[in-house]
């Protein structure tokens, strides 16, 4: 299936959006794909999860109120990368 | 403990000063604390905010120009006329710890001038000059004059046409682009015919108990807030405008006053377009090492500016709100504000209105004086800031603010307020918690008294769904009263996406020599908050008035995340009163026994 990545903040680097076709139906798999094309960008996952204070938004809903890497996608879903502009606090 | 407040009354010309005792700052701290204190006990119910009794407060606290990192700041605090309620407003630039230095924590001004004057500062020492050859200039020209005439190592603060002519919505303007913005606190310096206040610098150290101790703990609050992502990285390089693409990736950017939470068009008014277009560098407030102000420059006609901004706010408010993705004209119309020393958010947020009310049939063409208010019209919010400042045809009208403008032209709910107050950028149809605050905020409409999007979006301390009203009510409430305590000893806001209550404490207990812990500087907050409600109370706000407009309420989000959602407010609100100790919007005799107020 197609689906479509927005990268925003220090992560576009002159990007913006990404079309990305793939097999499997979850968000794991849609990365998988997607960071065969820039693979620079696989600093957005550590250890099987969102690396802490990165954001990924599916239509607009945070990953982490989802099913986080396992949240399954259709056909057409747009998914919001943030770099961390959030979180950090140290308690 | 003890500060040095600076007394002027304009009507009898009269200066002196009063000291305020360590009992005080116990119980009120400083800024915007002990600006309500004042303005309670010393004025009574149902003045007019533009007349000689009004007391308008400039407030600094005991971390103000201090090692306290983004401690650059004072507070304003007076009788808002354009809500009726309390009016305050925090602010940045340099003001805050030159009045320090120059000797005083704070100026109250009572009275009204005959003829325009300014107040000059100089090491202890005060007097009222005339301003007639100010008066009618616009900021920038205001500061440029004074410093030809004075030198160069003075500082200022002071009002444009829009608060000589007591236009609602005036802000107080410092080093050209900070503002003491919201809740009209410039009319009503207009209203005192006082142009401006001069600080020349000066030596005075404020007061710290034990330096020692002060450095270990601001070497540790600067370590956070430079490891922040937040403070440390993302408020430098993109400035407060980052905010624009995951609020509108969230659903919660308010587009054409309301009317849905995504605009189509958000990336070209954001801070990653900012910076790839008309940054020319960064800049910071008094000892600030976040430094999230920008210096911008179009070059290009019509908007040619050199200027700052925009911030989050005034992309959205001259941007989103009314359709428009024209990033030149909202740097300039930033600008406009900044020089003729306006809110840009009511301003902007009261000319969506107006687009709305013309869409209704409701404002006719012969009103507008060739203007044109259809949704998106750059032209339009840059020439309506000019009219409104002077109050010129039309933009006499918008000088009223949203709530009154909509009112006249007899549809209420398209003005998108709180008790008065205009809404900022969140839509809390978005982020329910949100919501609640802006609904209980003291001074109506704002996201500085609750800022939920904190946890609700950044996930700051703690990720919360923000499509969910159930466990708000207890942040709304923390948030309350912390950012009464950080806007009393005055630092910036900004400081708690890095650092929380018991940072600010550590900085706390060294200045003040007290031996406080978290639950009793907590205290201190919720006394502030509940300080400020019996204010609002006594001016006939109750539970009626914490409250939403009926577009958020009732209209469900047309589309984006939170499609299909309005903000369940009664639940949330019936708990908040619970844990507040409030029955309809106001404390109990119990609460008030506890906090030791009034
Ligand atoms: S973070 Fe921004 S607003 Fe706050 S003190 Fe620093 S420069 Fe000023």
């Amino acid at each position: 299936m197609k689906v479509k990545f927005k990268l925003y903040a220090s992560l576009r680097r002159g990007r913006g959006t990404v079309e990305v076709e793939f097999k499997g139906k979850t968000l794991r798999d849609a990365l998988r794909e997607l960071f065969k094309i820039y693979p620079d960008l696989s600093e957005i996952v550590e250890r099987d999860r969102v690396k802490e204070f990165y954001k990924i938004f599916v239509n607009g809903r945070d990953v982490e109120h989802l099913e986080g890497l396992d949240t399954e996608l259709k056909e057409g879903d747009e998914i919001a990368i943030f770099p961390p502009i959030a979180g950090g606090l140290n308690r | 403990m003890e500060y040095t407040i600076l007394r002027v009354d304009l009507s009898k010309d009269k200066i002196w000063e009063e000291k305020v005792g360590e009992k005080v700052i116990k119980k009120y701290l400083g800024g915007r604390g002990l600006g309500v204190k004042i303005l309670y006990e010393e004025t009574e119910a149902g003045i007019d905010p533009f007349g000689e009794e009004n007391r308008l407060i400039f407030m600094t606290g005991y971390a103000t120009g201090t090692a306290v990192p983004l401690s650059g700041r004072f507070h304003v605090i007076t009788k808002s006329p354009l809500t009726g309620g309390i009016g305050d407003s925090n602010c940045g630039g340099q003001f805050g710890p030159m009045l320090r230095f120059a000797g005083y924590e704070g100026i109250v001004v009572q009275g009204i001038a005959d003829n325009p004057v300014y107040l000059y500062i100089e090491d202890g020492h005060a007097e009222l000059r005339d301003a007639s050859h100010l008066w009618g200039k616009g900021t920038w020209s205001t500061e440029d004059t004074l410093r030809e005439e004075l030198g160069k190592d003075i500082n200022i603060v002071s009002i444009g046409p829009a608060g000589e002519n007591k236009v609602m919505m005036a802000a107080i303007i410092n080093d050209k682009h900070r503002a003491a913005g919201r809740t009209g606190v410039g009319a009503v310096m207009g209203s005192k015919k006082l142009k401006a206040i001069v600080v020349r610098k000066g030596k005075r150290k404020p007061e710290v108990h034990d330096e020692a101790k002060l450095k270990e703990a601001v070497e540790n609050v600067r370590r956070i807030v430079r490891e922040s992502p937040v403070t440390g990285e993302a408020l430098p390089t993109y400035g407060t405008a980052v905010l624009v693409n995951i609020i509108n990736e969230t659903g919660g950017f308010p587009t054409r006053n309301f009317k849905t939470g995504v605009f189509e068009k958000a990336n070209e008014i954001s801070g990653e377009k900012i910076a790839e277009t008309y940054l020319v560098r960064k800049k910071a407030c008094w000892g600030c090492i976040v430094a999230c102000g920008r210096v911008t420059k179009v070059e290009t006609p019509p908007y040619q500016v050199d200027g700052e901004g925009p911030e989050y706010e005034t992309a959205w408010s001259l941007g989103a709100m009314c359709g428009i993705s024209d990033l030149a004209a909202v740097i300039k119309a930033h600008n406009l504000c900044d020089d003729l020393g306006m809110d840009p958010i009511s301003f902007g947020s009261t000319v969506a209105c107006a687009m709305e009310l013309y869409e209704n049939g409701k404002i006719p063409e012969e009103k507008l004086g060739g203007l044109k208010l259809e949704w998106g019209n750059p032209q339009t919010v840059v020439e309506l800031a000019w009219r409104t400042a002077f109050r010129d045809g039309f933009g006499d009208e918008i000088a009223m603010g949203a709530k009154r403008l909509a009112e006249k032209y007899g549809m209420p709910d398209l003005a998108m307020h709180v008790k008065g107050l205009e809404l900022p950028a969140y839509d809390p149809r978005a982020y329910k918690g949100h919501g609640l605050g802006y609904a209980t905020s003291n001074r109506g409409g704002c996201h500085l008294r609750a800022y939920m999007i904190a946890p609700e979006v950044l996930g700051i301390p703690e990720k919360l769904d923000p499509l969910t009203p159930e466990g708000k009510a207890q942040w709304v409430k923390i948030f309350q009263d912390l950012f009464c305590i950080v806007d009393s000893m005055v630092v910036c806001k900004f400081i708690t996406f890095a650092v929380g209550a018991e940072e600010l404490l550590s900085v706390t207990n060294p200045i003040t020599g007290w031996d406080w812990n978290v639950d009793e500087f907590m205290k201190a907050g919720e006394r502030i908050y509940n300080l400020e409600r019996l204010y609002i109370n006594r001016e006939g706000f109750d539970g009626k008035d914490d409250t939403l407009p009926k577009r958020l309420l009732e209209e469900p989000m047309p589309e984006g995340a939170a499609k299909g959602h309005v903000v369940e407010l009664d639940k949330m609100l019936e708990e908040f009163y619970r844990i507040r100790g409030w029955v309809n919007g106001k404390p109990t005799e119990e609460k008030l026994r506890e906090l030791d107020i009034p």
